[in-house]
C-alpha cells in the first residue's frame, strides 16, 4: 500500500468509517512512519475544527417548527381525523336500527321479522312517493312564481342575471387552490 | 433502578405522526434540528436564515410525510429536501457557488510538505473560538462546490458514508475518496490561514 493510500485510510479511520485487520496494520504503520503520524495529527486538528464549528439551534426551535406545521393533505385521510365520523355513524345506526326494530314490532306485532320488513318497506314507499310528490309540487310552484316575477320587469331580470353572474364568480374563487393554500400557510416566526 | 427512556425509531415517528399524533413530529424535528440548521448555515452563511429554511425543510417534510418510503432512511430524505431547498435558495441569490479561482481538479495535488513536529501541538489548535469558526467558515467556503457539500453532509449534516453517497447518489468509493480530498484541501487551507510558519 503506497503512502497516499495510507493517508486515507487514516482520514477514514478518524472520521470512525474504518475497522477491522485494516485498523491493526495502519498502526502498525504509524509506528514506524513519522510523516504518517504528523499526517494524523493535522488531520485530527482538521476534524476538531470541524466539531468545535457546530452550532447549537436557537432555544424552543423544534417547538416552534411543531406550533407553526400548517394541515398536510394527508391528515384528512388518517384514521384518527375519521374516527369521531365514524362513531356517530354507529351511533346514528344503532338508533335507526331501534327505531327501525321498534316500529316493525308496533306494525306487525305477531308476525315473523319478513312480514314486519315488508310492511315497514311498504310504508316507506308510500311515505317517499308523498314527499316526491309535494317536492315536485313546490318546484312546480317556486318555477311558476319565479317565471311571473322575471316577466314582471326587465330590471327583476337584470338582477336575476346578476345573481346568477355572483353565484358563478364566487363558484371560480373557491375552486381556486393555489390561493387557498396559500392563505392556509402561517407566516414563519423568529 | 432508573428505567431506560423508549427512544423510537425514525421509523416509529414516522407511523406515529401518519397515524395522527401530530406532537411526535416535534421529536423528529428535536432529532436533526442540530444537523439541519448547521448545513443549511453553512450553505446560506446567516444563522437566521438558516433557521427560516430549516422551518421551511421541516414543514415541507411533513406535508409530504405520507409519500416517505420507509424502505430509504429519513435521514437521507429529510438532507434531500434540505439539499433541495438549499440550492433554490443559492439560486434565487444568484450566490457565487465556486468562489475560488483555482480548478477543482488541483484537489489531486500532493499534500505539502508541512515542517511541523510531530510531539508539538498542530497550528491549527492554536486557534480560538470566533478566529477558529471564521477560519474554518472561510476555509469550507472556500472549496470546490462538490467537495464542500460532501464536508456539509458529513461533518455538519452527520451522515454516515453510505447515506451521503445515496442522497448524492455517487458510489460509496466515490465518496469516500472525494471526502479524503476534501479534507486534505481544508487542511491545507486551515493551516495557510493558522500561521505564515506553516503556509505551504
Amino acid at each position: 500500500m503506497n503512502a497516499d493510500r495510507w493517508r486515507e485510510e487514516l482520514d477514514l479511520e478518524l472520521d470512525g468509517a474504518l475497522d477491522g485487520p485494516v485498523v491493526v496494520a495502519l498502526h502498525e504503520w504509524l509506528e514506524h512512519s513519522p510523516d504518517l503520524r504528523r499526517e494524523r495529527q493535522e488531520l485530527q486538528s482538521v476534524h476538531a475544527a470541524l466539531a468545535a464549528s457546530v452550532v447549537a439551534p436557537r432555544p424552543g426551535f423544534a417547538a416552534e417548527v411543531v406550533r407553526s406545521l400548517p394541515a398536510a393533505a394527508w391528515e384528512g385521510r388518517t384514521v384518527s381525523a375519521w374516527r369521531w365520523p365514524f362513531a356517530l355513524l354507529l351511533v346514528l345506526g344503532g338508533v335507526a336500527a331501534a327505531l327501525f326494530g321498534g316500529a316493525a314490532a308496533e306494525l306487525e306485532p305477531a308476525a315473523p321479522g319478513f312480514a314486519a320488513f315488508a310492511a315497514l318497506t311498504k310504508l316507506f314507499v308510500s311515505a317517499a312517493l308523498a314527499g316526491a310528490g309535494l317536492a315536485g309540487a313546490t318546484w312546480t310552484g317556486l318555477g311558476f312564481g319565479l317565471a311571473h316575477w322575471l316577466v314582471a320587469s326587465k330590471l327583476h331580470l337584470l338582477a336575476a342575471g346578476l345573481i346568477v353572474l355572483g353565484l358563478n364568480l364566487l363558484l371560480v374563487r373557491l375552486l381556486r387552490p393555489t390561493a387557498r393554500s396559500r392563505a392556509s400557510v402561517p407566516h414563519r416566526s423568529r | 433502578m432508573p428505567q431506560e427512556p423508549f427512544d423510537p425509531t425514525d421509523d416509529e415517528l414516522v407511523r406515529s405522526v401518519l397515524a395522527g399524533d401530530r406532537e411526535r413530529f416535534g421529536g423528529l424535528v428535536e432529532r436533526y434540528q442540530t444537523r439541519v440548521v448547521n448545513y443549511l448555515y453553512r450553505i446560506v452563511r446567516n444563522l437566521d436564515d438558516a433557521h427560516d429554511l430549516a422551518q421551511e425543510v421541516f414543514i415541507r417534510v411533513y406535508q409530504a410525510l405520507d409519500r416517505y418510503d420507509s424502505q430509504y432512511r429519513f435521514s437521507t430524505w429529510l438532507f434531500r429536501v434540505a439539499q433541495n431547498a438549499a440550492i433554490d435558495v443559492l439560486r434565487k441569490r444568484r450566490v457565487q457557488l465556486v468562489p475560488i479561482s483555482r480548478r477543482s481538479d488541483d484537489a489531486g495535488e500532493a499534500a505539502p510538505d508541512l515542517d511541523l513536529p510531530s510531539n508539538e501541538p498542530s497550528a491549527l489548535e492554536g486557534l480560538e473560538g470566533r478566529e477558529r469558526d471564521a477560519t474554518i467558515r472561510v476555509a469550507i467556503d472556500a472549496l470546490p462546490w462538490e467537495y464542500r457539500e460532501l464536508i456539509l453532509l458529513r461533518h455538519y449534516g452527520e451522515l454516515a458514508y453510505d447515506e451521503i453517497a445515496e442522497v448524492k447518489g455517487m458510489p460509496l468509493g466515490t465518496v469516500k475518496n472525494k471526502l479524503f480530498r476534501a479534507r486534505q484541501l481544508l487542511k491545507q487551507r486551515l493551516l495557510a490561514a493558522s500561521g505564515p510558519g506553516t503556509t505551504p
